[in-house]
Parts: C-alpha cells; sequence; structure tokens
C-alpha cells in the first residue's frame, strides 16, 4: 500500500452566505480520513427544506461515512462545516446536537424490538404517559402512537407486535417515531438505505409519503441504489464515487446510464481469468453441465433454473433482498428448498438436500457472514481449516499440520500460525483460511456469498486467484456479489436476480459494470 | 497436546499482536517490540494454564506446612481422593455435554435414580449383582437418552429440558422408595466394586482415573471430541461443515447420563445404601468445577485435567480448612468466591465460553 497521496484538501471558506431558513442541510468541504486514508474528500451537498435529495454511489463511495457526519456519529476534518437551518456547528456535530437540530435518521434495518409492540417503541423513543400512582397510562400511549402514525396517513394498529409487521409497515412505523416530535418543516429526514431491503411494491409507497411530507416543508436526503426511486421520487441528486461529488443536480437532468457511469467511473478494470481459461471453458459447454438446477423454489425464490458448466464461473447479480443470498444457501443445502432439483454430476443420490448433502456431492459454501457461519473464532485457525475432515485426520496428525500449512501458504495467510486463535487475525486472513478449508476438500462446485465483502484489496486479489484456479481446474464456481465490480472481474456469466426470479443472462461483453446495475435495478 | 502447545508457545514470541496486517510494520522495528511484549505474553498464558496446578500445589504445601500430623498423612490423602470420586464422575458428565454446547442439570438426580435402581434390583429377586450394575446403567443411559431426546431431537433448550427430567426424576426416586433410604439387599459386589483396596488405593479411585482418561482420551484426542467442540463453538458452523449436529448432541447427553450411572454406582458401592435425597447436592460443585476448570490446561475451553484440577484444589481446600477447626460452612462460601475470582482473574483476556 502506498501512503496516502491525497492531503487533506485546504480549508474552504465555509462562512458562505446561503443561510435563508430554506436551507435545511448545507455541509461544505466535509472531508474524513480514517488513518490517512481520506474517505470523504471536501464534499458540498445541500437540502432544502421541501426538497428530496438522493445520494448514491457505490460501495465504498463514501455515502455512509457521509451520513455519519452529518448525524453527527463521525467528527468530520478540519476545514469541514455542517450547517443545519441555518446554525453552523463547524466540523463537531454530536448526535444529541443533530436530533436537537432537527436531523432524523432511519437506518437499513428498522431496529425494531420483536416482542414489543409499536405503541411500546413509541414509548421507548418519545416517553412513556404516565401518572405518579397509574404508572404507564396504556391507553394515552395507543392514542399517541396513533397519531403519530396517523400524521404520515398510516392507520398501523399500535398494539401490533413489531414482528408481526411486514417490512414494509415496519419501515413505516420507523418513520412515523423518527418523525413523531419533529415540525415538518425544521426538519431533515436521512433514509440511510431504509428502502434497499424492502420490495419495490413495499418501498414506493413510502416514498410517495415522502414526497407528501416534503410537500409540508420537509428536507429529506435518501441514500439510495435504486435509480428508478431516483427519478420517480426524488428532486435532485449526488454521485459520489471515492469520496468526492462526480455529479450533482436534478434527479432528472440524467439518464440511468450517465448516472451510473458517475458511481462506478471511467476505469477498466483488468480481467482476472485470460482467454485461454475462458475459450476451455466454451469448449467444455460441449459436455454436460455440473450443476443442473431446474424449477427450484423456497422463501424468496420462485422457480429458479440454470446450468452451470465445468471450469465456469458465474456469477447472480442483485440488490439486496432480491434473493441471491438466499439462492446461495439453498444450493449449498444451508437452506431447504420446497420445490425444483439441484443436481450435481456424479454426486451420489442424496434423501435430502443439506449441507451434508451437499459436501458429500462436492458443493462447498462460503457464506456471507463469517462470524455467525464460517468460522469457529475460539478455537484455532488449524480446527477451522480441517473442520470438514476431523475423521481424515484423527490418525494423520502430520498430514493435517502438513496440510494446514499449505493452506497458510497457499493463501498467503498472515500471521502464518495454526494454532492462533481464529478470532486473532484480521478478516481477511480468516477468510482466506475459510476458503482454504474448501479447497482441502476439492470442491467440485465452490458457492461463494460475498467472498471479498469488507476484505482489504491484497487479500481480495489472493482470493480471487485461488477461486478461479478451482474453475480453472474444471470445478464450477457460483459467485453471489453485490460488488458488479468483482462479478465483472470474476465472472464468465452473469445471471440477474430480482424478487427471487432470474430476470436476465449477462454474457460476453455485456459482463459489465454498467449492464449489471442497470439489469440489478431495471 | 505437548507438541500443540509447543507450537503455541512458539507462535506468541512470533506474533505479538495479532492484527493489522494491512499495514506491515519494517521488520526491524515489529521484530524488537514484538519479541519483548511476545515474552510477556508467554509468561502470562504459560501461567494462565497452570495456575490451577500451581494452586494445589501451593495449598498442599500450605496445609501440610500448618497441619504436618494430620493433613499430610496416608489416611487422609486416601480418605480425600475417595470422596473426590463421585464429584470427578459427576463433574465429566456435566463437562460433556458443556463442550458440546449444552447444559445436563439432570445429572445429580440421575446419579440418585440410578442407585436406588440398583439397590431395587439387587434387592429384587431377579438375580446376581451383575444385573443390578446393568440395570443401573441402563437407567442411566435411558436418562441420557430422554435428555438426549429433548434436547437434539425436539430442540427444547438444554437448560428446560434436564431440569424438566431431573425434576421428574426426582419425584419417580421417592416414588420407587416410598421416601425410605434403601439398606437391604445391596449385592456386595457393588461395593467392591467401590471399595476394594488395590495397591492400596479403593478401587472407585481406579475406575474414576480410567474414566478420567477415557473421557480425556475421547475430547482432546477423537474426532468425535474434536467435533463436540465445534458444536459446541457454533452450531450453525459445524452443520455448514458436514458434522452430523445432532447426532453428536446425543451421544453427550447419552453419554453424561452414563457417567451419571457411574457416579451412582460408586456411591451405592461407598455409601452401602440408596438415599432419595442424594443427587442434587453434587450439580452446583460439579459446574463450579467445570467453569474453574475452563481458565486451566486449555485456558478458554472446558477440558478434563482442568476440571480435576478444580475438583482438588476445592477438596483439598476443604480438607484442609476442616483439620484447621473451620466451620463446615466454610468451605462452600470459598469454593463459590474461588470460582468467581479465578474466572475474573483468568477469564480476562479469554475468548470463549467464560465472558458473558
Amino acid at each position: 500500500m502506498t501512503d496516502s497521496v491525497f492531503a487533506v484538501p485546504p480549508v474552504p471558506p465555509s462562512s458562505s452566505a446561503a443561510q435563508g431558513s430554506g436551507v435545511a442541510l448545507q455541509a461544505s468541504g466535509l472531508s474524513k480520513s480514517f488513518a490517512n486514508t481520506p474517505v470523504l474528500r471536501s464534499v458540498d451537498l445541500t437540502v432544502e427544506c421541501g426538497e428530496v435529495r438522493a445520494l448514491l454511489g457505490s460501495n465504498g463511495s463514501g455515502k455512509s461515512t457521509f451520513v455519519r457526519l452529518i448525524t453527527g456519529i463521525y467528527e468530520a476534518d478540519e476545514g469541514s462545516d455542517i450547517r443545519l437551518f441555518g446554525h453552523s456547528f463547524g466540523r463537531s456535530l454530536t448526535p444529541v446536537a443533530a436530533r436537537a437540530a432537527g436531523v432524523r435518521t432511519i437506518h437499513q434495518e428498522a431496529p425494531l424490538v420483536g416482542q414489543l409492540s409499536v405503541a411500546d417503541h413509541f414509548g421507548i423513543s418519545h416517553g412513556f404517559p404516565s401518572g405518579t400512582l397509574t404508572g404507564i397510562s396504556q391507553r394515552a400511549l395507543n392514542e399517541l402512537t396513533s397519531q403519530a402514525l396517523g400524521r404520515i396517513g398510516s392507520g398501523i394498529d399500535p398494539r401490533t407486535l413489531a414482528r408481526d409487521l411486514s417490512a414494509g409497515d415496519r419501515a413505516l412505523v420507523a418513520l412515523s417515531l423518527a418523525l413523531a416530535d419533529a415540525d415538518p418543516s425544521k426538519a431533515l429526514l436521512v433514509l440511510d438505505e431504509a428502502t434497499a431491503l424492502l420490495p419495490a411494491n413495499d418501498a414506493n409507497p413510502i416514498l410517495q409519503k415522502l414526497r407528501e411530507l416534503a410537500r409540508d416543508g420537509l428536507a429529506v436526503l435518501v441514500v439510495t441504489h435504486r435509480l428508478r426511486e431516483v427519478t420517480d421520487y426524488c428532486d435532485t441528486l449526488t454521485v459520489l464515487r471515492d469520496g468526492a461529488v462526480v455529479l450533482a443536480g436534478g434527479a432528472r437532468d440524467f439518464s440511468h446510464d450517465e448516472i451510473v457511469g458517475g458511481m462506478i467511473g471511467g476505469t477498466g478494470s483488468v480481467q482476472l481469468r485470460n482467454r485461454q481459461t475462458r475459450a476451455r471453458a466454451q469448449r467444455e459447454q460441449s459436455a454436460r453441465p455440473l450443476v443442473r438446477v431446474r424449477d427450484l423454489t423456497a422463501q424468496g425464490l420462485s422457480d429458479v433454473a440454470f446450468d452451470v458448466w465445468p471450469g465456469e464461473i458465474v456469477g447472480f447479480a442483485g440488490l439486496v433482498g432480491s434473493g441471491t443470498s438466499q439462492l446461495a444457501r439453498v444450493l449449498a443445502g444451508a437452506t431447504p428448498h420446497q420445490s425444483g432439483t439441484i443436481e450435481i454430476a456424479d454426486a451420489p443420490p442424496a434423501k435430502k438436500w443439506d449441507s451434508r448433502a451437499a459436501i458429500n456431492a462436492g458443493v462447498c459454501f462460503m457464506p456471507q457472514d463469517r462470524h455467525a457461519e464460517g468460522a469457529l473464532l475460539a478455537m484455532s485457525l488449524r480446527d477451522n481449516v480441517v473442520l470438514p475432515c476431523y475423521g481424515r485426520y484423527w490418525r494423520e496428525r502430520k498430514l493435517e499440520t502438513s496440510d494446514v500449512e499449505g493452506v497458510i501458504r497457499d493463501l498467503e495467510v498472515t500471521p502464518p500460525i495454526a494454532d492462533k486463535p481464529f478470532a486473532e487475525f484480521s478478516g481477511g486472513n480468516q477468510q482466506k483460511a475459510l476458503l482454504g478449508k474448501w479447497l482441502l476438500l476439492r470442491p467440485k462446485v465452490l458457492v461463494l456469498d460475498d467472498p471479498t465483502y469488507g476484505i482489504d484489496p491484497h487479500a481480495r486479489e489472493i482470493l480471487l486467484k485461488a477461486i478461479c484456479s478451482v474453475a480453472d481446474n474444471g470445478g464450477s464456481v457460483i459467485v453471489i456479489s453485490t460488488e458488479p465490480e468483482q462479478l465483472v472481474r470474476l465472472c464468465d456469466r452473469v445471471l440477474v436476480l430480482q424478487a427471487g426470479e432470474l430476470t436476465d443472462e449477462l454474457t460476453g461483453t455485456n459482463v459489465n459494470e454498467e449492464e449489471i446495475t442497470l439489469a440489478c435495478s431495471r | 497436546m505437548p507438541a500443540r502447545a509447543e507450537t503455541e508457545k512458539g507462535a506468541e514470541g512470533v506474533t505479538g499482536n495479532g492484527s493489522g496486517d494491512l499495514t506491515p510494520m519494517p521488520a526491524a522495528v515489529s521484530l524488537d517490540a514484538s519479541s519483548r511484549a511476545g515474552r510477556i505474553d508467554l509468561v502470562r498464558r504459560y501461567l494462565t494454564r497452570y495456575s490451577l496446578l500451581v494452586l494445589l500445589v501451593f495449598l498442599i504445601v500450605l496445609y501440610s506446612i500448618l497441619k504436618p500430623s494430620t493433613f499430610l498423612t496416608v489416611t487422609n490423602l486416601q480418605s480425600m481422593l475417595l470422596q473426590q470420586t463421585v464429584p470427578t464422575v459427576i463433574a465429566l458428565a456435566v463437562l460433556v455435554p458443556i463442550v458440546a454446547g449444552g447444559f445436563d442439570l439432570s445429572v445429580g438426580y440421575v446419579l440418585g435414580f440410578t442407585a436406588i435402581v440398583g439397590a431395587k434390583v439387587g434387592a429384587g429377586a431377579i438375580g446376581s449383582g451383575f444385573t443390578a450394575i446393568a440395570f443401573l446403567l441402563v437407567a442411566g443411559l435411558a436418562a441420557g437418552g430422554l435428555n438426549a431426546i429433548l434436547v437434539a431431537k425436539l430442540r427444547i433448550s438444554s437448560f428446560i429440558a434436564t431440569l424438566g427430567v431431573g425434576l421428574s426424576i426426582s419425584g419417580i426416586m421417592v416414588g420407587l422408595t416410598g421416601g425410605q433410604v434403601l439398606y437391604a439387599g445391596i449385592p456386595p459386589v457393588i461395593a467392591q466394586i467401590s471399595l476394594t483396596p488395590i495397591l492400596g488405593i479403593d478401587a472407585s479411585v481406579w475406575l474414576t482415573l480410567i474414566i478420567v482418561l477415557l473421557v480425556y482420551y475421547l475430547l482432546a484426542r477423537l474426532p468425535l471430541g474434536r467435533k463436540m467442540y465445534a458444536v459446541g463453538g457454533n452450531e450453525q458452523v459445524a452443520r455448514l461443515a458436514a458434522i452430523h449436529v445432532t447426532r453428536i448432541k446425543v451421544i453427550a447427553f447419552v453419554l453424561a447420563g452414563l457417567l451419571s450411572a457411574v457416579g451412582g454406582l460408586l456411591t451405592l458401592g461407598q455409601v452401602g445404601s440408596a438415599d432419595p435425597s442424594t443427587g442434587p447436592e453434587f450439580l452446583l460443585p460439579a459446574f463450579a468445577a467445570v467453569f474453574l476448570g475452563a481458565t486451566s490446561i486449555r485456558p478458554g475451553f472446558f477440558n478434563v485435567w482442568g476440571t480435576v484440577l478444580a475438583i482438588f484444589v476445592l477438596a483439598v481446600n476443604f480438607s484442609g480448612l476442616t483439620l484447621l477447626g473451620a466451620p463446615y460452612w466454610l468451605s462452600p462460601v470459598i469454593d463459590g468466591i474461588a470460582l468467581i475470582i479465578g474466572v475474573l482473574v483468568a477469564g480476562k483476556g479469554l475468548r470463549g465460553v467464560l465472558s458473558g
């Protein structure tokens, strides 16, 4: 890694005149670095009262950091200025001050407690109406909650338990909770990818509601991936790339292609797989497929059918909630499917398609959540790497040691210490070891759910190379990723899922970031 | 185990800090800093690993000096060993399911229940002492099997399932005996198995030693034991690695039932009677020993030798204090405090089971 090339930008004069009551948020020269790596570079962004502005950018573009700065979670670097409703906070804003100034945030997964009712949540956020002797007045609480819900035009019963709410209703409740104590003309609502997990049908009424609230003067900043949401519901947009504003203007002044181009930039990525490999994959298409999936239906998936050939790397693209992760889990037997078939060539017949059957058939799976599903954190790297083969190594401690050392060497795991507790390795090295665990089994089919998520670039290259080598040796690889860039680099072919259905197939030169992003947001 | 400990120790010297491979430091700087930090870390780890052993030796020396005429006598040591056989076996019965991620709260009741079954069958007309032992062990297996079905197949929380089974068994025990202590007709072979001296040490002690070695072999050496640790570490991770989670849990609970039955057998032999109120008093000390044991030998993991050491630390302390004339109620107070302090001190920096 090189040292930071980008110095913190010079201080812009932040005493700009525009501070009329009409401006809800004025961020000027907003910068933020972590350990000398700038993630946000002198970003200017304004949201006026009554304006709905979209904030777009691919992963790592700095949009989450931006949201954290204007909500007071992070402190901005020297020279930044955050002005809320005419009041300048300079670079130091606290969550309490941001809230007091009228900033309200809704995060991706509305964090509601399942066993508590909507009214309970209202009470927790805004206080329980109670008398000295009588305690909490449930009736008054329900009344207040109904009023808050009514303000955004929702008729949800305050007594409903959060776990019984639909995803759309949860978002509505979060919205009403956020706005319950705010004067719409004096508030800035920040939706931090709050609609990303919702199907479009559920997201649209909420965005519609936001439009109506904006008419009353509410300022809204929507962080989203969905281009349609931008053109249909937003007035203005700002696109971030590498921590800087690359596009800003009216939401309908740009075509989808222009927006996507702004998000991913013009830099062409290097193809990881060489022509030869591709050619071979093509040749081997004459043989029968290694993976044959037909009419696969499971929770969140309907009638998915596809083939994967030996030597092929197939990507599955889709927005969060489109079913890509679920598909990976079903293929790997981690989640049961309701109907349909998964056939692996030359696999022994299995009564039930579960993890054991999948592994017996040569299907190995790296789940997205390393910590919850991938690793035994307290146990050693060695215990984790040989986890599926404890029996094999029982009387072969030397073989075990040499195999584990092989994984450490081939995947450049650092520090190269087999008996160190797994939790003490960095994320990238944990992921290398977990891939190594499966490579020891010589998988026929490798199913990877976001294998490079949150992993440093160096480790990522090593992982990607190792993944390619599986395909080069005649295996099939199925990759799920929310980052089109990764799919472009790895995949011979990309299938697109939307709302649990296969909607598109990209091959050849169509496997590029623009096409993938477009196909997912269509 | 030794080979493994060796690598681990060596490892600490090299690394120093376990994170931050993203920005590699200049080699010269990191070597100097980490070897020193590494050495301190090494000493700390070494002390942690053998803390219970050090404590045990310290207590033995202490009480030997304070009470040379009574503590360090063959009789006292023999009786101390014999007294700890049942607590040791019951602690192992607690240990095995805990390694696999489950609690068995029924071990004490199963001990009492199997002793009663042994006494009843022995006193009945069915046959020899060996029949009684067979029935006794089968009773333990059955109780363990019931726990296993409830926990592994029906997926009831092990805490609740074994509590329910234990409670029911406590009632059945009273039903079987009419609330009376059973003295009559206990086959002599049961007492012989427990109390025949071999090389000057009671057979119970030898039997317990064999069981300790077997359970150690299972947990530390066999793939089955390793899988138990994996299931206890993260069930879902184990399942995704094709480990038969249900089967592992079933084995763990059945084994706990069997070990409890051995505890029942030893109790019956040593005491010579079956008391329907016997059993529950073994539960808490067993859990205490298992948790305290996880601070030592293989720190952060429930393990056999740590558990055995913990039992003897507590036992030596009890014996010493008694000889010093301390009131009998002081011992559990000190045991409880020792458990909390032990986990507090050793648990710091340990990952896994001990921190909340």
